[in-house]
């Protein structure tokens, strides 16, 4: 079990207002959240509460209407879009719903993208690919295409390209929902075991079952956290 | 009924909805079309279409030549001769081109005409619009008939029918019209009049004492002939050859070596320009190539990224029929807009070319837009939409509904295998654009080249303009001579004269030539027929320095009326290297065979060497060339020139008033400066390069909009692996990088494609070009890397759009 540490995330009074023909949609209606280092944070909600919404603004996909967010103790506002793309990069990994694999490339070469982009020497690349995969469960797939594996194997891989570069934070926006329920649960245990190893994960679910995977709840209802509690951790 | 209204309304919001998509198709349609229609119209009219006489096909042109001396032109007697003894051809006729002068409306004018054998006009089989042409009878009676040209009876005579039966004075001699001959005559080409000959055959161009119907020696008529029913051309010429071997016999001399061509008119019509026509048809084939590779591929695009949406109706229970027809609707709504748009570009693709095209093509009437024509390639294109509309419809047949209906989430499912045929596509046709612009790159060179070629004097500053003498009027060289004469002395007398003179053949002008052969004093008599000929310059003392030809050595001609005995001869360089070797020409003794057949020589001194001039062609390396005073030989053809810095018309008038003052009745023929005169003479060349390069430059566009199509498309279809790539951290320049490397890859495989076949089909135009080799390396490395260029600027424009896709919205469609 971590100790929770200093705040990696800080939202204060982050806002959404989505313009769309004639409507005004307030997805975010001032969220106030600390996410410290080492934390497991479970988001839930219904459906069109701003989950998605605000882990983009949390994973730099999306900036805020208003509010300031800091990550890591520095502001974000204002970044230019290059230093953006290096911070997406770095200090952050995605898990989405729907893998979002890249279908043209193999397990490996998906697995390997986010630290091409980091100018890595690819033997290091090679190295830490295949210690991703290793860890996922994945190696002997290495050279399939998405398209050959199970949505549950597809996930593993996800899950192994957003933990390669080793980011600061996992955002995983409903990682299972895509999923029966054998491979959704394989798929938390990898999580929980990546949280064990020191990873901070925020992870957006509304099945209460996985929610209580994780230490800290979150509850949005119309684009505001309406409950935040600090939860026991069933085993 | 209502089903075919709802799929056109369909049809027309898909397009509304993707107006680009329905653009681009539209003008690629439109200008492959165009082009191709319009082109092929001229390539119909002037080489396929028959012409407009009677039986064409058994018409044909007589000629008899040695092949070492260009002498295709035949004498009366042969003429007469091949006229009488023949068994193959139904009839034949001599003719000589000429030009005559007349009074109409008050002033002398200059007509071009033809002198022609009764024969003439029964043998073509044409109608004459009024009154009558020639018939033998006319020819026994020494009757002094004419015919003349639609077009100039109405622009003479404004159309006026009495002018049959009425006497018209040409060159001084009284000529009955007794018809005229309709506009779609046009024999030889561009002729206003034509005179029944006196004789047996027409007079030849020069003032001669000997019997010219005797003389085999004077080669100036053109011979048409009528083949017989049945007889193939070369069942004819051997018919001829057989009376040719007897003639060998007979006068050894003029005859021997001899053989007989027999060559379909139309041939010999167009033959000069059946190699360009070629080109351009395949150029333009090529174009049309593009332009349907073009919408196939626009159509396979769209075809991928509709596969989803059909997949949809499938599964909501559409038919295969009613889907085949829906697709085949949009198909056909856009080739027939586009069709519609090409032939009113093909319409204006025509008239620009006739209006662009030499004077020199032959049967510009004849051209118009072809409906067949117009017809094919409107089913080509159309075949092509079709073809490929019908694409989506298939892969889904195939594929099964469901497989399409996934195929949105990881992969573009069915469109990888048409994502394939698409590159193919693109690379064929970057490389097609750029053997044309690589073609097109090699000719617009040669033209440079060739405009940039000394021709050996300075034009700048000069103005030509032709003084042609009636025959009929001047009969003897004494009169012709003395006429120039007092020509120059009038026009120098003038105040401020600027400095003149007369030269035949005017350098670089269409006036045609004269050669002579020759021989030097000392140096070895050559065996028979095998005397060394240079061309033969006839000028008037000050020539040279008119024109700015440099006198390397010795003098020009002086103003002493006539040189004392021996006679002065001037030559140029390249006739003093080859024949004179590292000798000193200047002081040799030329014999020109001027004097009777037979005689002693006639010895004329080398008086100077005159530079290099590029008389016939800038193209053609010099000659050997010999330059006479016009007092010792002329041709009543000479052309003035003057350096001045006053303007055309200024020249003009001074010329017209020296001319006049000796000869009120004689009309001034061309005058153009001499920059004009070496522009025309690189028309040709220059039309090659317009036209190839205006094609060019459309395959670049339809190459470049096929680019940027693609890699539109692409970007399109994979927003959601951009988004993705987004969010893993890709750079904006990471993302424009990927979307032009996908264009690059093309690019350079179209490249190499291009440049490969640009190597193979280049090689076989080599005859065209001129001061660059079919293979010029920098030609074919520039033009690469311009399309090269230009394609990856295409695909840059969809390549910032890649980087403004909203990774969110990407990554949020499911
Ligand atoms: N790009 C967008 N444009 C307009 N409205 C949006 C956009 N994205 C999200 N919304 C709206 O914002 C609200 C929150 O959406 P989202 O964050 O996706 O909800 P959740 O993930 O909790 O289901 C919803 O009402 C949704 O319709
Ligand atoms: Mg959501």
């Amino acid at each position: 079990m971590n100790a929770p540490a200093e705040a990696l995330i800080k939202l204060d009074g982050i806002t959404k207002v989505f313009y769309t023909d004639e409507v005004e949609t307030h997805a975010l209606a001032g969220v106030h959240l600390d996410i410290r280092k080492g934390e497991y944070v479970s988001i839930a909600g219904p459906s069109g509460c701003g989950k998605s919404t605000l882990l983009s603004i949390l994973g730099l996909l999306d900036t805020p209407t208003d509010g300031r967010y800091f990550l890591n103790g520095r502001t974000v506002a204002d970044l230019p879009p290059s230093e953006r793309a290096r911070i997406r990069n770095r200090e952050i990994g995605f898990i989405f719903q729907s893998f979002n694999l890249i279908g043209d490339l193999t397990v490996f070469e998906n697995v390997e993208l986010p630290l091409t982009y980091r100018g890595m020497k690819s033997g290091e690349r090679k190295q830490r690919v295949e210690a991703a995969l290793e860890r996922v469960g994945m190696a002997h797939r290495a050279k399939h295409l998405p398209s050959q594996l199970s949505g549950g194997q597809q996930q593993r891989v996800a899950v192994a390209r957003a933990v390669a570069g080793e980011p600061l934070i996992l955002l995983a926006d409903e990682p299972t929902g895509n999923l029966d329920s054998r491979s959704g649960e394989a798929v938390m245990d990898l999580l929980r075991e990546l949280h064990r190893a020191g990873a901070t994960i925020c992870m957006v679910t509304h099945d209460p079952r996985y929610a209580r995977h994780a230490e800290r709840a979150i509850h949005l209802f119309d684009g505001r956290v309406v409950e935040d509690m600090e939860m026991a951790v069933t085993e | 009924m209502r089903t075919l209204l709802q799929d056109l309304r369909y049809a027309g919001r898909l397009f509304r909805r993707a107006p680009g998509f329905a653009l681009v198709a539209l003008a690629t349609l439109a200008l492959g079309i165009g082009a191709t229609t319009g082109v092929f119209s001229v390539v119909n009219g002037v080489l396929l279409q028959p012409l407009p006489y009677h039986d064409p096909a058994q018409l044909v042109a007589v000629q008899t030549s040695r092949t070492q001396a260009r002498d295709d032109s035949m004498s009366a007697p042969d003429f007469l001769d091949f006229q009488a003894r023949n068994h193959t051809l139904a009839a034949m006729a001599a003719y000589r081109e000429d030009v005559f002068t007349l009074r109409a409306r008050g002033v002398p004018i200059q007509a071009d005409g033809a002198l022609v054998t009764a024969e003439f006009f029964t043998l073509f089989g044409v109608r004459p619009l009024a009154g009558r042409f020639f018939g033998a009878d006319d020819a026994k009676a020494g009757r002094a008939l004419a015919v003349l040209s639609e077009g100039f009876w109405q622009r003479e005579f404004g159309g006026d029918p009495g002018v049959v039966g009425r006497t018209l004075q040409l060159g001084g001699a009284s000529y009955t019209v007794v018809g005229i001959a309709p506009a779609s005559f046009a024999w030889p080409q561009e002729r206003q009049i034509w005179a029944l000959a006196t004789r047996a055959a027409p007079e030849p161009p020069i003032a001669t004492t000997e019997g010219y119907l005797t003389n085999r020696g004077m080669r100036y008529l053109d011979v048409v002939a009528r083949l017989k029913p049945g007889v193939a051309p070369a069942t004819a010429r051997a018919d001829l050859e057989t009376i040719q071997t007897g003639l060998a016999r007979l006068d050894p001399d003029e005859e021997a070596g001899r053989s007989v061509s027999v060559t379909s008119l139309q041939e010999q019509l167009t033959g000069d320009v059946r190699h360009v026509l070629l080109v351009l048809l395949a150029a333009v084939g090529v174009l049309l190539l593009i332009a349907c590779i073009n919408v196939a591929h626009l159509l396979l695009a769209r075809a991928t990224g509709r596969a989803r949406e059909i997949g949809i109706r499938t599964a909501l229970g559409a038919s295969r029929t009613r889907l085949v027809r829906q697709l085949i609707t949009e198909s056909l709504l856009l080739s027939l807009a586009g069709g519609a748009a090409g032939l009113l570009m093909a319409t204006w693709i025509t008239a620009a070319l006739v209006r662009l095209a030499p004077h020199s093509l032959p049967r510009l009437t004849d051209v118009h837009v072809d409906p067949r024509v117009a017809a094919f390639a409107v089913l080509i294109s159309t075949a092509t939409g079709l073809l490929f509309g019908l694409v989506p419809a298939w892969q889904v047949s195939k594929a099964g509904p469901s497989d399409a209906l996934r195929a949105g989430d990881t992969r573009t499912g069915a469109g990888v295998a048409s994502h394939r045929t698409a590159n193919i596509m693109i690379v064929a046709q970057v490389g097609l654009s750029l053997v044309l612009l690589i073609t097109a790159g090699l000719m617009g060179q040669s033209l440079l080249r060739l405009v940039d070629q000394d021709p050996g004097f300075h034009p700048e500053h000069v103005v030509s303009a032709q003084v042609f003498l009636p025959q009929t009027q001047y009969a003897t060289a004494a009169a012709q001579t003395a006429f120039y004469e007092r020509f120059l002395q009038r026009f120098a007398s003038q105040p401020g004269a600027p400095p003149i003179a007369i030269a035949f053949p005017l350098p670089l002008g269409s006036g045609g030539s004269a050669r002579a052969s020759f021989q030097i004093q000392g140096q070895p008599e050559p065996p028979h027929g095998t005397r060394p000929v240079a061309r033969m310059g006839i000028v008037s003392p000050g020539y040279f320095r008119v024109m700015g030809i440099p006198l390397q050595r010795g003098r020009g001609f002086t103003d002493a009326a006539r040189d004392a005995p021996p006679r002065a001869v001037v030559i140029n360089e390249t006739l003093a290297r080859r024949y004179f070797g590292g000798a000193d020409p200047l002081g040799a003794h030329v014999d020109l065979g001027m004097g009777p057949d037979n005689g002693p020589p006639e010895w004329f001194t080398v008086v100077g060497v005159a530079g290099d001039v590029r008389t016939g062609s800038l193209r053609a390396a010099p000659e050997p060339e010999l330059y006479l005073s016009y007092r010792e030989f002329l041709l009543p053809f000479m052309t003035a020139v003057v350096r001045t810095d006053r303007d055309v018309g200024a020249v003009t008038s001074a010329v017209r008033t020296a001319v006049a003052a000796v000869d009120p009745n004689l009309p001034l023929g061309e005058v153009r400066t001499m920059p004009d005169v070496i522009a025309a003479s690189v028309q040709q060349p220059r039309l090659r390069a317009l036209v190839l390069g205006s094609f060019a430059l459309l395959a670049l566009v339809l190459a470049t909009l096929g680019i940027y199509g693609l890699v539109s498309y692409s970007v399109a279809t994979r927003t959601r692996e951009f988004g993705i790539r987004v969010a893993l951290g890709a750079a904006p320049g990471e993302i424009v990088g990927l979307v032009l490397g996908l264009g690059l890859k093309l690019l350079v495989a179209g490249a190499a494609v291009g440049v490969a076949g640009a190597w193979a089909v280049t090689r076989g135009l080599s005859g065209l070009l001129y001061g660059v080799t079919a293979t010029d390396p920098l030609t074919y490395a520039v033009l690469a890397a311009l399309l090269v260029a230009i394609g990856t600027v295409a695909s840059y424009i969809p390549a910032r759009r890649a980087t403004r896709v909203d990774p969110m919205t990407a990554l949020r469609s499911e």
